[in-house]
């Protein structure tokens, strides 16, 4: 098979540095030059690279050059380390392949040493050439910095918890259907980065629950909302079923639909930033083996 | 409820990579439990510290443990010292050791690796095995919290140095160590070991975490039956790598990054269709300061040239004065059994296959060669 067309079926599980993702806005290729920020804030950054070999004349010395051969690519390219920058990694649209072992290491120097590489740049012929690439890039990194921003934000939401409790079997309108992203497969570690991740958010949660709203506080079953790392989430504690079904919080007469939660050890989370976005009053109701709840709340 | 007090005794043991004792304590300490939060907490707890106790202790090629004290509340710790030729990733801390120590582990492995290839593949040396390329990390348990690096900061002395080491040697002979063996000695460029401080400490936490003190290898200057003692570092090998022989045997072609080995064929000469033996050598450049262990190594192989009783050809020496330092080696000059002759590539007969030699030495008396003869020889299989 073309390996052009073998990576583009193939993306990797998670983002490494040396990987080239095609970008559709730029129309060009772009490699990963560090994933620091990738976990919390989505981000990763990357450099241009030149779109053919005509390209590779507009290199400094300090460019790295892509040997044919050492890649997918059908002749050699140059990876210009001044376009560094931040990305959005839903800006990465299609795997095109991964640079060999000796050139990520040049990309690490040169993403080290950037701000040198940056000062040496005197005359350079090379951004008069890529100025309308240069124009592009930036809307790709503006993006990535206003979501880096809204990442770090606090949300400043707090929780009134003076409303009342009160069960009942209303069933909501339902008009809106969320599903998180997920990425299509993982490898052993990342599984095991995710037990890391999730082992320190439930440690976080019972830390915070003091603070928590709650809604039910039973032996078999615990709900409540809690801020945890700055973001909302809907808790579970349950030993009397393995999926909460038909979550659906409304809000002005306009009601979100989470996805079914799977109970894992005894406990499940459901983060609430896409659906609880303003201040007021909110209805919050859920299934658990049939039977229905339904809670008033108001974030204030 | 569970109380503050224990929820922060097992966030400290697990932050610090103490996996079996934070587990210790959710089991012997933590009450009945009622809430279905604290059912749940207790639980997860269990089965993640598991996980991540095994990754720890997974054995990896370049990698060994050591104990340290955390010196603000005198707890242990087993960190990992891992020694790697790669860029790190996010979860290998570096590892800062001073030139005189890294000399000293230099010294200590080259030492061993040589020993080991000399025992058991004596007809390759490795002159080069590209530890320059190496430097050492902590890898950061998974499941120890973002706060890792503050429990490793304050590890001072050199009780690391025997680990640092195994590391290393297990990196370059390519294997890992059998067991999660525990490390703690000073080691000098002799490649002795010397005892270490807060012995006690570092014991009990071997004890808590691993159960069985006997895997916390220490200077036999210790005077403790409870913990595996050795004298140096060979015996550490010796003890914690079993299999080396035949790991060294199987893998040695692999081994090391420039070396010199010989292979012995059976040649025909044209003229007479005698048998003779063909030493060919093989190697990269040599540098300088090489030549004298080079020299060793080929002393240490003279007795091929001597059992050739219908004549011997060597190929592939350079640079050219070699030669003459084998030549003039007394097992090689006053063992000549017949003629010893050096390769001539310049006059082959490429056309007819025929490989050119110049006779250079001869027994004393009685040979039907004469130094200086040029004699022509090829392999059996092109006959």
């Amino acid at each position: 098979m073309n390996p052009f067309i073998e990576n583009m079926l193939n993306p990797p599980p998670k983002f490494q540095v040396g990987q080239i993702w095609w970008n559709y806005e730029l129309k060009r290729e772009l490699v990963i030059s560090d994933t620091k920020l990738l976990k919390e804030e989505k981000v990763v950054r990357t450099m241009l690279i030149g779109s053919s070999s005509l390209y590779n004349d507009l290199a400094e010395e300090y460019d790295i050059k892509i040997p044919k051969g050492d890649t997918s690519f059908p002749s050699e390219r140059t990876i210009f380390i001044l376009t560094s920058g931040p990305t959005y990694f839903n800006q990465l649209n299609v795997f095109v392949g991964i640079l060999p072992q000796y050139l990520i290491k040049k990309i690490i120097n040169a993403e080290k040493n950037y701000l040198q590489f940056f000062n040496l740049q005197k005359n350079s012929q090379q951004s008069y050439y890529l100025r309308h690439e240069y124009e592009k890039l930036f809307n790709v990194r503006m993006n990535a910095i206003n979501i880096y921003e809204t990442a770090k934000r606090t949300l400043i939401f707090t929780l009134d918890q003076s409303k009342e409790i009160v069960k009942n079997r209303s069933t909501p309108m339902v008009n809106d259907h969320t599903e998180p992203y997920r990425i299509a497969a993982d490898d052993n570690d990342s599984k095991k980065e995710k037990i890391e991740v999730a082992d320190n958010f439930w440690d976080l949660e019972l830390e915070n629950s003091s603070k928590a709203l709650e809604f039910i506080n039973s032996e078999k079953l615990v709900v409540r909302l809690n801020q945890i790392n700055d973001v909302l989430y809907l808790i579970f504690y349950t030993s009397l079923t393995k999926e909460i079904k038909n979550i659906v919080f409304t809000f002005n007469d306009n009601s979100s639909r989470s996805r079914n939660l799977t109970i894992n050890n005894k406990a499940a989370a459901t983060p609430l930033n896409e659906i609880i976005k303003g201040t007021g009053e909110y209805k919050l109701s859920f299934e658990i083996e049939y039977e229905k709840y339904s809670f008033d709340f108001e974030i204030k | 409820m569970i109380s503050q007090d224990l929820l922060f005794q097992i966030k400290n043991n697990q932050d610090a990579g103490n996996f079996k004792s934070a587990h210790t304590i959710c089991e012997r300490k933590l009450p009945e439990l009622t809430d279905i939060s604290d059912i749940s907490f207790k639980e997860r707890k269990i089965k993640n510290l598991d996980i991540f106790y095994k990754d720890k202790y997974s054995n990896k090629i370049g990698e060994s443990f050591s104990p340290a004290v955390i010196n603000s509340n005198l707890m242990g710790m087993i960190f990992n010292i891992s020694a790697l030729d790669v860029l790190s990733q996010d979860s290998y801390i570096p590892f800062d050791i001073s030139k005189a120590n890294k000399k000293t582990i230099y010294t200590v492995v080259k030492n061993a690796l040589n020993h080991y290839v000399e025992k058991y593949a004596p007809h390759i040396f490795i002159y080069d095995w590209g530890m320059e390329n190496y430097n050492f990390y902590i890898r950061k348990p998974l499941g120890t919290g973002e706060d890792y690096n503050n429990y490793i900061k304050n590890i001072s002395g050199n009780s690391f140095l025997l680990s640092a080491c195994v590391s290393l040697f297990s990196a370059l002979i390519k294997k890992s160590i059998d067991k999660p063996h525990i490390f703690s000695a000073v080691v000098d460029n002799s490649s002795s070991l010397f005892a270490i401080d807060s012995f006690d400490i570092k014991k009990q936490i071997i004890i808590d975490e691993l159960k069985d003190a006997k895997l916390m290898v220490v200077s036999s200057k210790h005077d403790d039956k409870k913990v595996t003692k050795f004298n140096d570092f060979i015996e550490v090998c010796n003890h914690i790598l079993p299999n080396l022989e035949s790991h060294i045997k199987d893998q040695i072609l692999g081994l090391g990054k420039q070396k010199i080995s010989y292979s012995v064929t059976e040649v025909e000469l044209v003229d007479n269709n005698l048998k003779t033996t063909l030493v060919e050598y093989n190697h990269d450049a040599i540098p300088l300061r090489e030549i004298k262990e080079v020299n060793k190594y080929f002393f240490r192989n003279t007795d091929i040239f001597g059992k050739q009783i219908n004549g011997v050809i060597i190929s592939g020496i350079k640079p050219n004065y070699y030669l003459p330092t084998i030549c003039l080696h007394g097992n090689v000059k006053n063992g000549i059994v017949n003629f010893i002759a050096s390769r001539n590539t310049n006059d082959d007969i490429k056309e007819e296959n025929k490989k050119c030699a110049v006779v250079i030495g001869v027994k004393s008396s009685g040979g039907t060669y004469e130094v200086g003869d040029i004699i022509y020889y090829r392999s059996i299989k092109e006959k």
